[in-house]
């Protein structure tokens, strides 16, 4: 039996075991977001308190801005690890004092520091064909080697002011680092969306072969997202040391393996060429969250460890059997 | 055990063959590989099994061999009719397999791989020492020097082929399948093998030999059976059939109404794409021609002769040392070469289909419309927007009659027919003039088939060239203006589609006379 394409346009009715394998196929941070937010309801339901609810936001923005390179890098089938290094490196660049600049020009140097380590990363990755995991470990472990042996000679000092204000100040009851976060978000959700970008992106993932033999960009398009992810972490490392209001040679080192973790809690799938900007983004929530609950009840870092370690195996473990088909 | 003197006479009331094949039927899917077909095979004999490709030649010695199981049919060894339900059980019914590609462990000895999984044992350790007695012997039954201590994986191919012939005899083999054996070996390695085969025969073995190289069955083989579509077709002596014969047999069949009306608008004249003397390497040989507006070109011959590389190199995806391709620009109409990487070649307007639908063509677990708007994307800046037509893309799925749901269902649950439209469709609605084809209807059903035959002279009506490699010589013969044959890498013969016969084609493809066609055009 043969329908053609326009007879049956528009006769799509959602059935039941339609709709219960819609709720199956969503992230499963949506789920997990609602399923933590009740189990806080009736153990610490202080946690709820928009106030808090608000400073845990606070928290999740520089995660939640890294996480959005490493669904880039992933939905290309790539990885960053590099993130942890890039971000202790913006934190010595900005609170050395060795670079005698101002303020803003050290931002700028930041940036362009992201830039360069975005297209190292992509260089090595797709001219040597190099595997992305050691790729950019090595630059991680590169970068927090140098920062560290630098770091002997001049101990870190404080955060530059602006940076300070926008990690620690508030518009109303929202702080800074929440419309920051948004600013970031809805402009790559946009470019997405609507980017010839956005469609080569959804093609790699879905078959890289087939992107090659039809003539896409791969090269550049894959250097585009390492370079994308670099300069997150860039924003994410500018956010962080603002926070913390000085330099530090351990800032934002969990963070790599925290993006994998939430951008896997986000429904981005190695090799299927699915997965948004929205699931990882609620998931960069999720995990944030759950490390607060984790402290309120008592078990605060080996709680995290463990989490990181579940879905680190986790993703592990759904990477190897994407590969085996 | 029942050995017949050399070539024993099929007719002859009384010995049992060493192997029949009665009335099997096996089918994948939807296509039907082998239909009841009988075939009988006598100790002490070479079989030739041949046919194009696709007629059915691998399929039955994969029954033969335990790899596939008969749906209709069965097999009789010496009379008494077995199921080989796995490799196993074949090689214990004393069947042995040289498949084409060789299956030894490289790092392993000869003698370990000759053994692998059956060593000699004293107590519960292998015994090494009778290991490598057995395994110098059988070689040295061969006439073969292999030492029995080298690794498998230093060996050559031929040496690899001989090795593997001999793992057969120390397992008792009494029936060697020999598929398309000569493929990989060079002159001295053929004759080594031709001197082995003649070796078997006389110890009263009964060999397959799986080929569609007329020399080589002339040389080699005793009895011939022509396979075509999966069905039988004939057995016959070699000695009592000349190669004309033995081509009709393999070919003859009615065209039908498969294909479209050839143009007439062809522009010889006006080259589109101009491939002029590019060569894979230093070694291998320089390939020139051009493709003219309006026209289907079809690059043929046997399987594994360069038509691929060649394809591959005007596409960008496999480097040439030298040479140049240019193309006529739509707009200035100027012929600019072209910058061989497959990104440039498409923006240039050359589109490239690929053989594997699946793992090379398509984006399964994207939709319809994404795959086909991906082809819209082509002359776009990655930073511009994504402006995708669809109603473009409905009209062109509306036009291919592409079945199926939705323009949103994901194109892995389409049929290989709808695919390969989809596959084709992507570029069609990319707007470019040149298209390069693998293979246009590998796994196509031939309503679908015939709807991209259509689809392809349409294209090359309204201005376009298309290039194709085929297996197939109907679809040579049926759908192209010009066939060029490809052997050894070189073009050895240019047709005329509407004046070739498959004979002509065949001979110019198997012939090791034929002239370098290229060479024969400088000349000139």
């Amino acid at each position: 039996m043969s329908l053609s394409l326009s007879q049956k346009k528009g006769l799509s009715l959602p059935k039941p075991r339609d709709l219960a394998r819609y709720i199956f196929s969503l992230p499963f941070a949506y789920v997990g977001t609602v399923l933590l937010l009740l189990f806080a309801y009736y153990t610490r339901p202080a946690l709820l308190s928009p106030l808090l609810l608000l400073l845990i936001i606070r928290q999740a923005a520089p995660l939640g801005i890294v996480v959005l390179g490493q669904s880039l890098c992933m939905r290309v089938l790539s990885l960053d690890l590099s993130i942890g290094g890039v971000i202790v490196a913006v934190s010595y660049i900005l609170t050395s004092g060795v670079l005698p600049f101002s303020e803003p020009v050290l931002v700028l140097i930041c940036v362009g520091f992201g830039l360069m380590i975005g297209s190292i990363n992509a260089l090595l990755i797709t001219r040597l064909r190099a595997s992305s995991v050691i790729v950019t470990l090595a630059m991680a472990m590169i970068l927090s080697g140098i920062v560290i042996s630098l770091s002997q000679y001049h101990a870190p000092s404080d955060a530059p002011e602006i940076l300070r204000y926008i990690g620690q100040k508030r518009i109303g009851v929202f702080p800074i680092a929440l419309f920051v976060w948004l600013a970031v978000l809805i402009p790559s959700v946009i470019f997405l969306r609507i980017s010839v970008f956005g469609r080569y992106v959804d093609a790699i993932g879905a078959n890289p072969n087939a992107a090659w033999t039809s003539g896409i960009p791969y090269i550049w398009v894959v250097t585009i997202v390492h370079i994308m992810s670099s300069l997150f972490a860039v924003f994410s490392g500018l956010l962080l040391v603002g926070f913390v209001g000085v330099g530090s040679i351990d800032i934002g080192q969990d963070l790599a393996l925290n993006s994998l973790a939430a951008v896997i809690l986000g429904g981005v799938t190695f090799g299927s060429g699915k997965g948004g900007v929205i699931g990882p983004t609620v998931a960069a929530f999720m995990l944030t969250f759950s490390f607060n609950l984790l402290t309120s009840l008592g078990l605060g870092e080996p709680g995290k460890l463990m989490i990181q370690g579940g879905i680190i195996a986790v993703a592990a473990i759904v990477y190897a059997t994407r590969q085996a088909k | 055990m029942l050995v017949l003197e050399t070539g024993a006479d099929p007719s002859m009331e009384g010995p049992v063959p060493a192997v029949e094949f009665v009335e099997i039927t096996k089918r994948f899917g939807s296509t039907m590989a082998l239909d009841t077909v009988s075939i009988k095979g006598w100790a002490g004999s070479v079989h030739a099994i041949t046919g194009e490709n696709g007629a059915g030649k691998s399929t039955l010695m994969n029954l033969l061999a335990g790899v596939h199981q008969p749906d209709a049919g069965c097999i009789s060894i010496n009379g008494t009719p077995l199921k080989l339900e796995n490799p196993k059980a074949a090689r214990i019914a004393g069947i042995s397999t040289i498949f084409q590609e060789l299956t030894l462990l490289p790092n392993l000895t000869v003698a370990e791989n000759m053994f692998l999984g059956r060593e000699p044992l004293k107590t519960a350790v292998v015994d090494r020492v009778k290991m490598r007695e057995l395994a110098e012997e059988a070689l040295a039954r061969l006439g073969s020097q292999i030492s029995v201590d080298a690794f498998c994986g230093d060996l050559s191919v031929g040496e690899q082929q001989m090795v593997e012939i001999a793992k057969g005899i120390t397992a008792d083999a009494q029936i060697f399948i020999l598929d398309e054996p000569t493929a990989a070996l060079n002159t001295p390695e053929v004759e080594k093998l031709a001197e082995l085969i003649s070796r078997m025969k006389s110890e009263g073995k009964l060999i397959f030999y799986i080929s569609h190289r007329l020399d080589e069955i002339f040389r080699f083989c005793d009895e011939v059976s022509v396979l075509k579509d999966g069905k039988y077709v004939a057995t016959s002596r070699v000695s009592e059939i000349d190669r004309d014969q033995l081509v009709s047999l393999m070919v003859g069949r009615e065209l039908g109404e498969l294909f479209p009306v050839r143009s007439t608008s062809r522009d010889q004249a006006k080259a589109l794409l101009n491939i002029s003397a590019i060569a894979i390497s230093d070694n291998t040989p320089e390939v020139s021609f051009s493709l003219s507006r309006g026209e289907i070109l079809g690059l043929g011959g046997l399987e594994g002769q360069g038509q691929r590389s060649i394809i591959r190199s005007i596409a960008g995806i496999e480097a040439f040392s030298k040479g140049e391709i240019r193309k006529t620009s739509r707009e200035t109409d100027i012929a600019v070469p072209i910058t061989p990487t497959i990104v440039e070649v498409a923006k240039a307007g050359i589109g490239f289909v690929p053989e594997d639908r699946k793992t090379e063509g398509l984006y399964l677990t994207l939709s319809i419309a994404k795959n086909m708007a991906l082809g819209m994307l082509r002359e776009l800046s990655v930073w511009r927007r994504a402006r995708v037509r669809s109603d473009h893309i409905e009209t062109l799925l509306h036009k291919m009659r592409v079945v199926a749901a939705s323009a949103n269902q994901e194109v892995g649950a389409l049929s290989g027919g709808n695919q390969q439209k989809i596959m084709i469709g992507r570029w069609l609605a990319s707007n470019v003039d040149v298209l390069l084809i693998e293979e246009p209807t590998r796994g196509v059903d031939v309503g679908a088939k015939v709807e991209i035959y259509n689809l392809l002279r349409e294209f090359a009506d309204a201005g376009g060239a298309v290039l194709i490699t085929s297996s197939e010589l109907t679809e040579l013969l049926g759908l192209c203006d010009r066939i060029l044959v490809v052997r050894g890498g070189a073009l050895v013969a240019e047709f005329e589609g509407t004046e070739a016969t498959e004979e002509e084609i065949l001979h110019a493809a198997l012939s090791s006379t034929a002239e370098n066609y290229n060479k024969k055009e400088e000349v000139a």
